[in-house]
């Protein structure tokens, strides 16, 4: 018989998810917590959810044994060219502006993160766009960084290879242009478009991570902070402004806002979508 | 008006939250400049400027609440006015400022403005009471339902409601009898979230039909906060009489208050729009829910028939991990081809599948499993879920050349019980695999008893972190006597994350030996190590821990608190009540002053039914 998720244990799994990775399940997600948790309880073996939360926050390698849990937190399906709108001001709008500020400044490479990058299909989507805007030839060098806090999923954007689902968005004829088939039902990302993308892990709720890797020009973190209580948010949002270039862009979900967010990063909009500038002048 | 005044008003007016949320703070740690409460009270009663009145009423609860420097000046401040301010919007607004500051001191002058003059201001008084949520309020609040006012009644059923408890699930019971107040007592048993509120919610239906939808998203919110209840006959039939709504609003994606309702209603096109949605790319948990609370019988063909078509490991999880426990031999084989899947954690899913299934038609399925090299590992592993396995089929897996295979068989046997643990010691001392180790030492645990005790003590003392954790967790399981004095040994052990699992430890052994010990750490300076002891005197309950838990009332970590108001509750009784009702008053979270009420109330009932 599966156990319950006692209040106790829901109100103890709360305040460490919170606190480690800033999630937030409320009491009205009780039972999406507990089915969360379900998979890695039985896997260890524990009669109860308190036993787990024990072993979770003790563990001499404990780090190593959130892995387990991680990729049972948060959903990590996505799938190419999601959101057109915020894509297509990519496209026509930021990348042409960092051709011409590269130009003034001689200075001819441009970075691009997906934050949450889960499987990997933003990330290789923002590089197949820079690929096929043709501004970016050699010597210019493009740096696209994947990050996200599961393991799995690290390991699956490596792999790069998907299923029909992930191209649900997608034509034939881009899909045919840098995918080769591999078996049935599975596509291979071709390695022109790979090479040009790395993943890395990191936590959005560790303030530490802007300082581990070179500003970024642009920065997608799309479909993340809805996950965050109002605590990491904040976190999340800071570390995001300090790891963007002065004029860099975010982009994030349709659905996300920082408007419940103290921030010096400027919203803007355009048909379709709405992003952010960190300010050109100074530490904005 | 000072200029000061002005700034303060508008950030609290201001649209982003955190200007208003940053304005509250500084209120609330800092001193209040002289005569801005008087000030603001003045500035409630400026009804040309309705954003100005708001913001002041949002200034003086921060006031008035615990975190202020001098909350009691302006609680009688608001309560003054409460009382015979001639405006009723003045009233009104202190009433709501009152509730805002959820300090206990608010709730008798909200108590007695139940019986205002003004329907309005009677109604913002028990929506305060409400938010204070002070189980003490219930008798004004019941008495105050005798009005003829719906609206007053209302409020009154909502704020019963957000309090919750025994006392007010019976006064909500009783309010049901008006027909009109139904649906509202529905919703705020759901609020509650009760299990004995579904009976009430039988009840409820029974005398006003009309209440039907009221009762349905009631009794949902009450299975949600109750995951092991299953929906009764009663609740399934009704759900059935507006089948046609619950479908219709069911969109894509589906939301999961419309997942429950569909999982209640147990009929096979809701099912099988639970399944479509469990499938749907990028779904979250919502769907897995409601098909937790159909009927078993419905949910495992319709989950199995879609598996047989599913491709990608996501749908392939989600299908496993919501299927119940199988009954028949044709699906048990189906599940077990999936224990070959190039997914690890389709594997993984499938082997829980079937470790929970029944063991008449699914051992004999293993067992064959078991013989095939591509799916011998994940069919061993799905054998070591099942107790009635037995040990000797799993013996020969002890030695196999898979860690893996090695580690899933040790806690099969595990679960054959402590006569198992000499067998088991024995392959623990001869296994290389530190993984594997550390399993056995786990498996040690699950099979109890003095054997696996000895064994596990010999571990406590291991060069491998690791194992000494999972040896120290183990200790802890096995309910041996023998396991109290190498868990003792471990409370001083130079790792303090070793000192935590052997607290948590001995509080899951029961050892009454281990109270002093445990209770001690109450005082730790480590925040952590206090809340495991107090979740460790929970297991306890020891009856001469009576000091500390009340020295623990005082801790600034809220669980420890709420712990020690349990415990207090289940082992002092009446001689806690003093204690409780001040915890009740003081204590800065509401969670904690909920809590001591309750509690309170209670042992109270308890002595009046002898």
């Amino acid at each position: 018989m599966r156990p319950d998720l006692t209040e106790r244990e829901h109100r103890l799994f709360s305040e460490w998810l919170s606190e480690k990775f800033g999630l937030c399940f409320g009491p009205e997600k009780r039972d999406i917590l507990r089915s969360r948790l379900e998979p890695v309880r039985v896997e260890l073996s524990f009669d109860s959810f308190e036993q787990l939360y024990f072993h979770l926050k003790f563990h001499p390698s404990r780090e190593k044994e959130w892995e387990r849990l991680i990729p049972h937190l948060t959903n990590n399906e996505s799938y190419f060219f999601r959101e057109e709108g915020q894509l297509e001001a990519f496209r026509d709008e930021v990348l042409p502006a960092l051709r011409e500020r590269g130009r003034e400044r001689d200075r001819h490479e441009i970075r691009v993160a997906s934050a949450g990058s889960a499987s990997g299909e933003e990330a290789y989507t923002l590089a197949i766009l820079v690929k096929e805007s043709g501004l970016f030839p050699a010597p210019w060098r493009v740096f696209v960084t994947g990050m996200d806090l599961d393991p799995e999923a690290i390991a699956r954007a490596r792999a790069a290879r998907y299923t029909a689902n992930a191209f649900r968005r997608l034509d034939d004829r881009t899909r045919e242009r840098h995918f080769t088939r591999v078996e049935d039902g599975v596509w291979e990302l071709k390695p022109e478009i790979r090479e040009m993308v790395e993943f890395t892990r990191v936590n959005l709720v560790d303030p530490s991570w802007p300082g581990k890797m070179p500003p970024q020009d642009v920065i997608f973190c799309r479909n993340v902070l809805i996950y965050f209580d109002q605590r990491a948010m904040r976190i999340a949002v800071d570390s995001l402004y300090r790891a963007l270039r002065p004029g860099g862009w975010l982009f994030l979900g349709h659905a996300e806002s920082l408007s419940r967010v103290p921030t010096r990063l400027v919203h803007d909009r355009r048909p379709g979508a709405i992003f952010y500038r960190r300010p050109e002048v100074g530490n904005g | 008006m000072s200029e000061e005044l002005d700034e303060l008003l508008e950030a609290l007016s201001a649209d982003e939250y955190w200007r208003r949320e940053e304005a509250i703070r500084r209120l609330t740690s800092e001193a209040p400049a002289e005569g801005l409460v008087a000030q603001l009270t003045a500035a409630l009663a400026d009804d040309a400027h309705a954003e100005r009145r708001n913001a002041a009423r949002s200034a003086l609860a921060a006031l008035a609440s615990g975190r202020a420097s001098d909350p009691a000046a302006v609680i009688d401040a608001l309560a003054e006015l409460l009382a015979s301010a001639a405006d009723p919007d003045v009233r009104l607004l202190s009433a709501t400022a009152l509730g805002e500051s959820e300090n206990p001191a608010a709730r008798p002058p909200l108590e007695h403005a139940l019986a205002d003059e003004d329907t309005n201001v009677a109604a913002s008084a028990a929506d305060a009471l409400g938010v204070l949520g002070d189980t003490r309020s219930v008798p004004a609040l019941t008495e105050a339902l005798r009005s003829d006012s719906f609206w007053l009644d209302a409020a009154v059923v909502a704020a019963l409601g957000a309090i919750g408890g025994a006392d007010a699930r019976e006064a909500l019971a009783n309010a049901a009898a008006d027909p009109e107040l139904a649906g509202m007592v529905a919703a705020a048993l759901g609020e509650i979230g009760a299990a004995e509120g579904l009976d009430l919610l039988e009840h409820v239906l029974s005398g006003a039909p009309a209440a039907r939808e009221a009762v349905l998203e009631g009794a949902a919110a009450i299975l949600a906060a109750n995951p092991g209840l299953r929906p009764p006959e009663w609740l399934r039939s009704a759900a059935g009489e507006a089948a046609d709504e619950l479908l219709a609003r069911a969109t894509d994606p589906i939301d999961l208050q419309s997942a429950r309702l569909l999982g209640i209603l147990g009929s096979e096109a809701a099912a099988d729009r639970l399944v479509r949605a469990l499938c749907a790319p990028g779904a979250d948990d919502s769907a897995m829910v409601g098909i937790g609370l159909l009927p078993r019988s419905l949910a495992a063909p319709l989950l199995l028939r879609r598996l047989g078509g599913a491709h990608s490991e996501s749908e392939k999880l989600r299908l496993l991990e919501a299927t119940p426990a199988i009954g028949d031999a044709a699906a048990a084989h189906e599940i077990a081809e999936f224990l070959g899947d190039p997914s690890r954690a389709v594997r993984s899913a499938a082997a829980e599948a079937l470790g929970r299934s029944d063991p008449q038609v699914v051992l004999p399925i293993l067992f064959a499993v078991a013989r095939d090299p591509n799916r011998r590992r994940w069919g061993v592993r799905a054998l070591s879920r099942m107790p009635a396995t037995g040990p000797e089929p799993l013996q020969p897996y002890l030695e196999d050349p898979d860690p893996a295979v090695r580690a899933a068989a040790a806690e099969g046997i595990a679960r054959c019980g402590h006569a198992e643990a000499g067998r088991l010691a024995v392959a623990l001392r001869r296994e290389t695999d530190p993984e594997t180790r550390v399993a056995m030492a786990r498996a040690l645990g699950i099979a109890g008893g003095s054997e696996a005790a000895r064994e596990l003590a010999g571990l406590v003392t291991a060069s491998d972190d690791s194992l000494r954790f999972a040896a120290v967790e183990a200790l802890g399981r096995t309910g041996a006597a023998e396991a109290f004095p190498p868990l003792l040994a471990a409370l001083t052990d130079r790792r303090p994350e070793l000192q935590a699992a052997a607290l948590y430890a001995l509080g899951e052994l029961g050892d009454p030996r281990g109270s002093g010990p445990v209770a001690e750490r109450l005082a730790s300076g480590s925040r952590d190590l206090r809340r495991t002891a107090a979740v460790a005197l929970d297991h306890l309950a020891p009856p001469d821990a009576l000091d500390r838990l009340n020295a623990a009332l005082a801790d600034s970590d809220r669980e420890v608190r709420l712990t020690a108001v349990r415990l207090l509750e289940r082992i002092a009784g009446e001689a806690s009540l003093e204690r409780l009702d001040r915890a009740a008053d003081r204590d800065e979270d509401p969670l904690v002053r909920r809590a001591a009420c309750e509690a309170a109330d209670t042992i109270r009932r308890v002595a009046k039914d002898g």
